[in-house]
Order: structure tokens, then C-alpha cells, then sequence
């Protein structure tokens, strides 16, 4: 078992520039995807105000 | 902000933010005193005066301390109570003398921290000097802070906890971490020496490392994730608009304070810590890159539709400008920490010249532009009392910084390039002695950029003097436009 | 998963900052204290003598931290104008580390032999008078200034506490071998039993006034002392991990 963890480890390894790429591209499509386009609404918060 | 708008009448505790705001003016005062002063000592060092008090290796600290945690931190502190206040609908959790604690316990801190470096009382850790018992002092209101802080957001009578807020709770937690790993000291007393002397826990290299994870993020979250804070409340409020994305400031704000933590070895290539640490270091910084300019992007796109506010607006455009440094120095940042780079450019004042584009352009513009925002609210005034001040005070702090910097890129450039020349015989060209004598010119312009910076300055505090005593100065509207800076409401 | 759950919850939202911020300083310190391979495995560094510790106290006191650095770098000009790069084992009992990150002035960690007693003293005295384009500030007030002692074993005591080896000798000896330090001169020292406890250690009057052990001869006896212990012409690059 650790061998293959090991093992898979290795060959991933000089990759992480891309696993690191797609993580962060990852994080910007959930962060973008369209059921969240709602969320822009939430910018006029400060706007809200009373003054 | 459905409950809200049935509930408008909330009783802000404003009183606390007008503390604030007079106690950084009066600490950025200070705080650029002490920078043209030293400044000065290096270009004249007769300044030192022979006295133990006054040499630059005491009076340094004084000024960044001044800067950041005097001026930067009242900005921050007084700051995020008004935005959360604002943003939850609520007035401050704990009630106006928890407040005012907050307030004078941290100004102790600043008497005690400064005082102390003038009488030689230093953990000479860099931007952690203050010693134990003063640490001690910190770690206690810091905790009242996230308290007042946190508990207005659970009381919140907003559904959502605003942007801003995610920034100034990331910038608290995270100092307060930052701060009891790097300050973790043995004060002698407890063996029998004096009160006032301890030391670190950490030795050597795993001290080098703990410094520099805490100085590089003292940077990341004090003067940037704080102010970060300022910019996603105040661009907003200023140009009344909403922020140009609010998704994209959801991977702004965890892209960058993930990132961030790691960057601090680049404080340290090609030193004795090991070359695993340094190439993390470096590789988080590179990307750092992104999510800064991210938020560059938010802030500035702030204004798409509504450029013509920044020739009418002097206020705006400081705010506007500090987010156009904050991009420009978190570019320059991540070239910095190329190892390359870095082995000409570290010991050399173009790691100052580097800072001071983001403290004075980045941090001093946002928190200038708030403090303009604030002072006619919070006292009730109309208006300024004069937007043609605060366009003067613009131009002659912006030609400040522009001499700063750009005297700190050429003498550090040149100081690196100097320190590797060989001459055609393969000797070292420059003794160690002509590199500094080499730097006198710059650093005289550096000093007058400083003096400029301080003028500059003190423009702001006559126009904020003024305003609270409700004067009104009579003047042609900035390019016919707007009446004040409250104008942009009226729409 | 939906990002409005952090927009919600305070507490939530607070342990997925402190989470995502804690990563990076758990990865990049913790195995500086478990891998081997981060402190060189080298002969000769020792802890500081009682008055090199003092000296090292007045280093600190006067933040000399924010014009010199103690950290020479692999390059060949800092090689010729320093000497051999600095490696970890040199600062390993420096709590804090004075690694720097601004030369002002010049490197100081091998400066230790470079430059004899007198030039130190007169240089502190006025930098100037010695060094006409140098922009350091006066350190007269150092050779003016007794230096208080008393309290050199409680130091060395507290510095035990952390880690650092002080043998129960040497911190019963504390005051012994600091008068004995600064007064290689006097006809009550004995420099070998100093030298046993602290080798290498640099002994003499180094202010030229034998009568007062003054903060002068203390930071000097320092200053004299760094980046001297590590022999390197016995150093080999291969016992260096890095």
C-alpha cells in the first residue's frame, strides 16, 4: 500500500506547477459558475446605507 | 438588508472611529517625521547627534513602528469598526467602554513600543522590536479587538457578512497568530535578570525562517489584507457603485491569504536556510502575483462607467491611485523574488525603495483617501473644507513618492551591481566604502521625497482641523463638477 | 458546496481563514526542526562567552541589525569581500538570529580578527575619524558606560532554558570569565581556564582603559569573536546538505 502511494506520489510530483494550475482554475470556476452570478447582488451592501 | 430596511435607525458608536481617526493622523505625523529624520541620518550623519537616543539604529524602529502599527494600525482598527458597523447594521459589540479599552490600550502599546526603542529596550526582531511585557499588552487588546469585531458580525442584521469584513477578520486572526509564534520569548526576570530584557525561543535558521514568515505576512495581512478591507468598502462608498465583481473577490480573498503565509522566504535566498524553503518561497510568491492583480482589477474596474468622477474627485483619486501602486508594487514584488533578481536586489535599498512604493502609494493613499471619506460623516459636516487641499495634498505627496522611489531603484541597482564589479585584473572593483559613498545624492533626494510626502500631509491635517470645526472654504468646484465629495450621493 | 455558508457563519468562516493561513507556516517550520539535514554537522561553534553575550546584548540593543547583515551569501564577490559563505550551524545558539536584510554598511559576520582592538574602538568612537565617507552614527557613549554584569548568569540561565548547552560550570563562572575576558591584562587572570570553557575566545583589555569593564569592550570582544569559530580550512563542502 505505501509502496503504491509512493509510487503514484513519484510520478505526480514534477507536476504540481499543473495540479496547482488546475486547482486554481478550479476554484475560479466555482467561484464563477452561473448559479452564483446571485451572489453580485451582495455587492451593493455598503450602498444600502441610511447616510 | 430587508430586516435593515425596516430597521434603519441603528446607533452607531461613531465616537470610537472619530478617536481613531484623529489618533492616526496624529501617529502619521509622527510616524513621517521619523522617516525624513532618519533619512536624513543617512545621507548626514552629523543628524545621529553622538547622543545613544538618537542613532538610526534606535530611531528606525520608532519610525516603522510609527508607521505601520501607529498610523497603519488606528486606520485599520478605527477603520473596521465603522465598515462593520455599517455593513452588519449593528451597532459595535461590547458597548462603547470595551471600545474605548480597545482604543487606549492601544495606544499604551504605541507609547510603550516607541519609548522603549529610544531607551534601548528592543527584541531587535525587524517590525516585532516591542519586548515581552509589551507583547504581552498586544496579545490582550488584540483579543478585545476580534471580540468587538467579531461578535458585531454575529449580531449582524444583515444576511451576508460583506466583503470587506471577510478582510479585516482574515487581517485580525492571522496577526494574532503571527504575532504569539514570532514574539514566543523567556524574559530573564524569571531567572533573576532585569525586567525588561527576554529572549526568543527560536535560534538561528528556525528563527530566521519564524521572522520572516511573520514579517513578510505582517506585510501581507497588516498592510494589505487590512487595507484590502478599506478598498472594497471606501472605492465602493466613494464612487457609488457597487464592487465590479463580487465573485471574483471571493478568489481574490482565499487565493490571497493562502498564498501569502508561504512567500516569507524569499526574505531569505541564498542564505543558510535550505534550498527547498527558499524555492517555496519563491514559487508562492510568483503566484501571488494573480490574485493581486485580481484584486487590483476589482478595485480599479470599481469605476468602469464612471471615469469622470477621478478628474473631479480628489478624494477618489487617491483611493483610485493607491490601488494602481498596490498593482504596481505587487508586480514588482513577485520580480523580486525571482532568485536571480533577488541576489542583486536584496541588502540594497531597492527592497526600500520596493516597500515604499506600497506603504506610502498603496497604504497611505487608501487610508488618506478613508479618512477624507470619514472625517465630514462622522462630524457631521457638509463637506470638506477644501477639495483643492486635498488635490494639492495629492500632487505634492505623489511627486514625494515618485522622487522615493525611483532614488531607491538607481542607488539600489547601482549599490548590487557596484558590490559584483570586477576590474580587468579580476579584482573586486569597489571597496565596500565607495558603494556608500556612491549613495549620498540619492539618498539626499530621498529625504526631500519624504519631506514632500510629510508636507503633503500635513495639508490633510489643516483641512481635517477645519472641517471639524465646521469651516467651509469657499472655492470653485474641482472642474465645475461635483459640489463635494458627498455630491455623488445626491444622484 | 456553496460559498454563501462562509458569507453566513462568523465562526465557520473564521476556522477556514485560520486553517487556510496556518498551511503555509506549518509546511515551511516545522521540518526546519526535524530534518537533519537543516543544521551543517560542523566542529568549533560554541555558546557565547559571558562578555561576548553582553556584547552581543549591546549588538542588539542598538538595532545594528538594521545596517548590517551576518549572513554572507554563495557568490564570489562576497566571498572575497567577506570569506566564506555563512552556514547554519554559525548562528544555531543566536537567539535571535542576526542574519539582517539591509547592508548600510558591510557584512559583519566573519568580521571577527579582521581589524585589531584600537581600530574598533576608535571607528565606534567616531566612525568618521577613521572611515571619512562612512555614514554610521557616534558610538562614543559605549566607552563611557560601565557595563552592568550582574545579571550575566541569569542570561546564560534563561538562554539554558531554550536549548542552548551552558554547562553548570560555565554559568557558575559567569562572572569570573567575564572580568577575566576583559581583563587579559590583570594580574589576577587565568586565561586557560576561560579558554577551556570558551575556546577561541578573544581575551584582552579592549578599550584601553584596564581599570573599568565598559559596553565598549564587551561589543568589541564580540565584534572580535564572529564568524572566527568554525575552522574552514577543515570545513568540506560535502558535510553540507544544502
Amino acid at each position: 500500500m505505501m509502496e503504491t502511494a509512493q509510487a503514484v506520489y513519484e510520478i505526480l510530483r514534477p507536476y504540481w506547477v499543473v495540479w496547482l494550475m488546475m486547482l486554481f482554475v478550479g476554484i475560479i470556476w466555482w467561484a464563477f459558475r452561473p448559479r452564483n452570478r446571485d451572489l453580485e447582488r451582495h455587492g451593493s451592501i455598503p450602498l444600502n446605507d441610511d447616510d | 438588508m430587508n430586516q435593515a430596511a425596516a430597521n434603519p435607525a441603528v446607533a452607531y458608536n461613531e465616537d470610537i472611529v472619530k478617536k481613531f481617526v484623529i489618533a492616526a493622523t496624529f501617529w502619521g505625523i509622527i510616524g513621517f517625521l521619523a522617516g525624513v529624520y532618519i533619512a536624513s541620518q543617512l545621507a548626514f550623519p552629523a543628524l545621529n547627534l553622538g547622543l545613544e537616543w538618537t542613532t538610526f539604529g534606535r530611531l528606525r524602529p520608532v519610525h516603522t513602528s510609527a508607521v505601520i502599527f501607529a498610523f497603519g494600525g488606528n486606520v485599520l482598527l478605527g477603520t473596521s469598526f465603522y465598515v462593520v458597523q455599517r455593513t452588519c447594521r449593528q451597532t459595535l459589540f461590547g458597548g462603547p467602554t470595551f471600545a474605548n479599552l480597545i482604543f487606549w490600550g492601544y495606544q499604551l502599546f504605541i507609547v510603550l513600543a516607541a519609548s522603549g526603542y529610544v531607551l534601548g529596550i528592543t527584541q531587535s526582531k525587524e517590525y516585532a522590536e516591542p519586548e515581552w511585557y509589551v507583547d504581552l499588552l498586544v496579545a490582550v487588546v488584540w483579543v478585545m479587538y476580534l471580540i468587538a469585531f467579531a461578535g458585531t458580525l454575529i449580531k449582524r442584521r444583515e444576511t451576508h457578512i460583506y466583503v470587506a469584513n471577510w478582510f479585516y477578520l482574515a487581517f485580525i486572526i492571522t496577526i494574532a497568530m503571527l504575532h504569539i509564534v514570532n514574539n514566543a520569548t523567556l524574559p530573564v526576570v524569571f531567572f533573576g535578570g532585569e525586567f525588561t530584557r527576554s529572549y526568543i525561543a527560536w535560534a538561528g535558521v528556525q528563527d530566521a525562517m519564524t521572522q520572516w514568515w511573520y514579517g513578510h505576512n505582517a506585510v501581507g495581512f497588516f498592510l494589505t489584507a487590512g487595507f484590502l478591507g478599506l478598498m472594497y468598502y471606501f472605492v465602493p462608498k466613494q464612487a457609488d457603485r457597487p464592487v465590479y465583481s463580487y465573485r471574483l473577490s471571493i478568489v481574490h480573498f482565499w487565493a490571497l491569504i493562502f498564498l501569502y503565509i508561504w512567500a516569507g522566504p524569499h526574505h531569505l535566498h541564498y542564505t543558510a536556510l535550505p534550498d527547498w524553503t527558499q524555492t517555496l518561497g519563491m514559487t508562492f510568491s510568483i503566484m501571488l502575483w494573480m490574485p493581486s492583480w485580481g484584486g487590483m482589477i476589482n478595485g480599479i474596474m470599481t469605476l468602469s462607467g464612471a471615469w469622470e468622477k477621478l478628474r473631479t474627485d480628489p478624494v477618489l483619486r487617491f483611493m483610485v491611485t493607491s490601488v494602481a501602486f498596490y498593482g504596481m508594487s505587487t508586480f514588482e514584488g513577485p520580480a523580486m523574488s525571482i532568485k536571480a533578481v533577488n541576489s542583486l536586489s536584496h541588502y540594497t535599498d531597492w527592497t526600500i525603495g520596493h516597500v515604499h512604493s506600497g506603504a506610502l502609494g498603496w497604504v497611505a493613499f487608501v487610508s488618506f483617501g478613508a479618512m477624507y471619506f470619514l472625517v465630514p460623516r462622522l462630524w457631521n459636516r457638509e463637506r470638506l473644507y477644501s477639495l483643492r487641499l486635498v488635490s494639492y495634498h495629492f500632487w505634492i505627496a505623489t511627486i514625494g513618492i515618485v522622487l522615493y522611489i525611483t532614488a531607491m531603484w538607481i542607488s539600489g541597482i547601482m549599490q548590487g551591481l557596484m558590490w559584483r564589479a570586477y576590474d580587468d585584473l579580476g579584482f573586486l572593483q569597489y571597496s565596500f566604502i565607495e558603494t556608500v559613498e556612491a549613495m549620498h545624492p540619492y539618498y539626499v533626494i530621498r529625504a526631500l521625497g519624504g519631506v514632500l510626502f510629510l508636507v503633503g500631509s500635513l495639508f490633510m491635517v489643516w483641512n481635517i482641523y477645519k472641517t471639524i470645526k465646521g469651516e467651509l472654504r469657499h472655492e470653485e468646484a474641482v472642474d465645475a463638477a461635483p459640489q463635494g465629495v458627498r455630491a455623488g450621493a445626491a444622484e | 458546496m456553496n460559498h454563501e455558508i462562509f458569507e453566513k457563519n462568523v465562526i465557520l468562516l473564521s476556522i477556514g481563514i485560520l486553517i487556510t493561513v496556518a498551511v503555509g507556516g506549518l509546511v515551511q517550520i516545522v521540518p526546519l526542526y526535524t530534518l537533519d539535514s537543516t543544521i551543517e554537522k560542523v566542529d568549533g561553534v560554541r555558546p557565547y562567552s559571558p562578555l561576548e553575550l553582553a556584547g552581543r546584548d549591546i549588538y542588539l540593543r542598538e538595532g545594528c541589525y538594521t545596517c548590517h547583515s551576518q549572513m554572507i551569501r554563495p557568490f564570489r564577490d562576497e566571498a572575497e569581500r567577506y570569506g566564506h559563505y555563512s552556514l547554519a550551524a554559525e548562528s544555531m545558539y543566536d537567539h535571535p538570529f542576526q542574519w539582517g536584510s539591509k547592508r548600510t554598511g558591510p557584512d559583519l559576520a566573519r568580521v571577527g580578527g579582521k581589524y585589531s582592538n584600537d581600530w574598533h574602538v576608535a571607528h565606534l568612537i567616531d566612525p568618521r575619524a577613521v572611515v571619512p565617507e562612512s555614514v554610521m552614527p557616534m558610538y562614543a557613549f559605549l566607552a563611557e558606560k560601565e557595563l552592568s554584569f550582574d545579571t550575566a548568569a541569569a542570561h546564560m540561565k534563561t538562554l539554558r532554558a531554550l536549548g542552548v548547552p551552558y554547562t553548570d560550570e560555565q554559568i557558575e563562572n559567569a562572572q569570573a570569565d567575564l572580568l577575566n575576558q576583559a581583563n587579559g591584562d590583570a594580574d589576577e587572570a587565568d586565561p586557560d581556564a576561560l579558554l577551556a570553557r570558551y575556546p577561541k575566545a578573544k581575551i584582552g583589555d579592549f578599550d584601553g582603559k584596564p581599570d573599568t569593564i565598559t559596553e565598549m569592550d564587551a561589543l568589541v570582544a564580540y565584534l572580535q569573536m564572529l564568524g572566527t569559530l568554525i575552522d574552514f580550512t577543515e570545513y568540506k563542502p560535502e558535510m553540507d546538505y544544502r
